[in-house]
């Protein structure tokens, strides 16, 4: 490809190249993909003028490094990871230019999980049914479009620009986007959540609960100092909506991301927010979090004003 | 039909028919998702056994608006007979080969069902099998329903790896793994070619030798 604009040298612990996800194809068992920390991907899509559902790179952990091939306009979002832009600093949510020949390295700290790496025009990429997303373990998706990570070498081509980037180039200092000490995730009450006892209702957001290391792209486990007790049993498979929270028999909660699978079988108490979603994305383990209830409407209306913000349309 | 609507997510409801694996219940989910599916305010459905998810767009409307609209939907197709008879639903012969060198568990199988290899192949492969649901991963069609004389349950430790075309047996529902994956199921056969299945067709397996599995087996591998 001779638009080609960045070449991979190091893609640290897992990096993927993810649209805003696969659509349309649940019913064949195909699930979402697409950005964990979605508001940090759809952030560095609009600072660079780009279509809501621009192709970006998800970088898990930081130690990635990647040359830039030519001129462009790139924005670094989510994980405040240490960023540099051959022997500069850079700050992460702005808009920067790079040029031809320049290395881009992210680092790593504590601060998060992910950042999104994006270019004016967005990555380019052949899609399958309809995107880009990779999953790894559907084998679906990404530059060879098997489901395969980035790999050291890859070369990547983007779209040419459409839009102007945004005059301001960052998101405004009143938008509070760090990850706060203890997060609360609001949850709204989902699924079997009638069939809980009220006890395991008021247990659910009365005490903190510790993200665990069993996480990935597919789920992630929490731990509480009291397991929730008298879960209903596990049923015939439904289908199981992004964000849910299962309750295996061993009462510890299992939050479903972008990768679930589509049918499920365990019991689900609620579904967690889209800001909630986004904040479980960056959550190292060990890190305690608070559930707490959340009503549909507000939820709903978060997400409209997300759509609408966002400019996202299915 | 008894039926309802709970939440699933701030943009989806879902559809809960009567909970059991029943061809009756399932086509009747089948016949909603259908119809539903073409709804203004409908952005995708997912069905299931007794369960149809669907995804809706709240720019358009709130949940309580899309249960009003949804809810004489609902009601007219449930009264109205079924419609989906055998004849119009896609029929699929899959071969299958059920010898134990490529069926993993057929032998345990087999001894647990007190039944010889060769009965429980001629068992599950004298069935037509409906297609309840798709799911887990891409593909991957639940089957059923399996006579009741091999109904076992799966693994209590699922496998690391069950290879590509594994046909496998868990209670009253067979499948076809379509990729390499982990998986609890227990192995009867192997079969190397699969049409793309759709909820609702139906599949009947017909037995292969080994030799005529392998022959198949080093055609693809020489056409790959």
């Amino acid at each position: 490809m001779a638009n080609q604009v960045v070449q991979i040298q190091q893609p640290g612990l897992l990096a993927t190249l993810q649209d805003y996800g696969r659509y349309g194809h649940l019913a064949q068992g195909i699930t979402h993909g697409g950005p964990m920390d979605e508001r940090a991907f759809l952030w560095a899509n609009r600072l660079l003028g780009n279509d809501f559902n621009a192709a970006q790179i998800e970088v898990t952990l930081g130690q990635f490094k990647a040359t830039f091939l030519r001129d462009t306009l790139f924005a670094v979002t989510g994980a405040e990871f240490p960023l540099r832009l051959n022997d500069q600093m850079v700050k992460t949510w702005r808009v920067l230019q790079a040029r031809a020949g320049d290395t881009l390295s992210i680092g790593v700290n504590d601060l998060g999980l992910r950042c999104y790496l994006a270019v004016s025009g967005g990555f380019a990429a052949p899609s399958v049914h309809g995107s880009v997303a990779t999953v790894v373990r559907d084998g679906l998706g990404g530059l060879r479009q098997d489901g395969t990570p980035l790999q050291k070498g890859d070369a990547l081509g983007a779209h040419q620009a459409k839009h102007k980037t945004l005059e301001s180039r960052r998101p405004s200092s009143r938008l509070n986007l760090s990850i706060p000490p203890q997060p609360l995730l609001n949850v709204v009450p989902a699924g079997q959540w009638s069939k809980f006892a009220r006890k395991a209702r008021e247990l659910l957001v009365g005490q903190s609960y510790e993200v665990t290391a069993q996480q990935d792209r597919m789920g992630v486990r929490l731990k509480g100092m009291h397991k929730l007790t008298d879960v209903p049993q596990s049923m015939i498979s439904e289908p199981l909506p992004l964000g849910s929270i299962q309750l295996p028999a061993d009462g510890q909660p299992i939050a479903m991301m972008n990768d679930h699978q589509t049918l499920g079988g365990y019991p689900k108490i609620g579904v967690l927010t889209w800001t909630a979603r986004c904040l479980l994305a960056q959550l190292p383990a060990g890190r305690k979090v608070q559930f707490r209830w959340q009503e549909l409407d507000e939820a709903q209306r978060e997400l409209r004003q997300v759509y609408r913000f966002f400019n996202i349309r299915r | 039909m008894n039926w309802q609507f709970q939440t699933a997510a701030p943009d989806a409801l879902m559809l809960v028919l009567e909970e059991r694996i029943d061809i009756h219940v399932n086509r009747a989910i089948q016949r909603l998702a259908r119809e539903l599916a073409d709804h203004a305010a409908v952005q995708e459905v997912v069905p299931s056994y007794h369960t149809l998810l669907i995804y809706y767009d709240v720019l358009e409307v709130n949940e309580k608006q899309l249960r009003h609209l949804l809810e004489p939907v609902v009601k007219a197709l449930l009264a109205a007979p079924e419609d989906v008879t055998p004849q119009q639903s896609s029929l699929h012969t899959i071969a299958v080969c059920y010898h134990p060198e490529v069926a993993a568990d057929i032998e345990a199988v087999a001894a647990a069902t007190e039944l010889s290899v060769a009965a429980v192949a001629e068992l599950h492969s004298g069935t037509t099998y409906h297609v309840y649901a798709l799911g887990f991963a891409p593909g991957f069609a639940y089957l059923g329903d399996v006579p009741e004389q091999l109904r076992l349950p799966r693994h209590s430790t699922p496998r690391q790896k069950v290879p590509k075309g594994s046909v496998a047996i868990a209670g009253q529902q067979t499948a076809i793994y379509p990729r390499t994956s982990p998986g609890g199921w227990q192995l009867i056969g192997r079969a190397l070619q699969w049409p793309e299945l759709q909820a609702g067709d139906r599949v009947r397996f017909k037995p292969m030798s080994l030799e005529e599995f392998r022959r198949m087996n080093d055609q693809e591998s020489s056409n790959g």
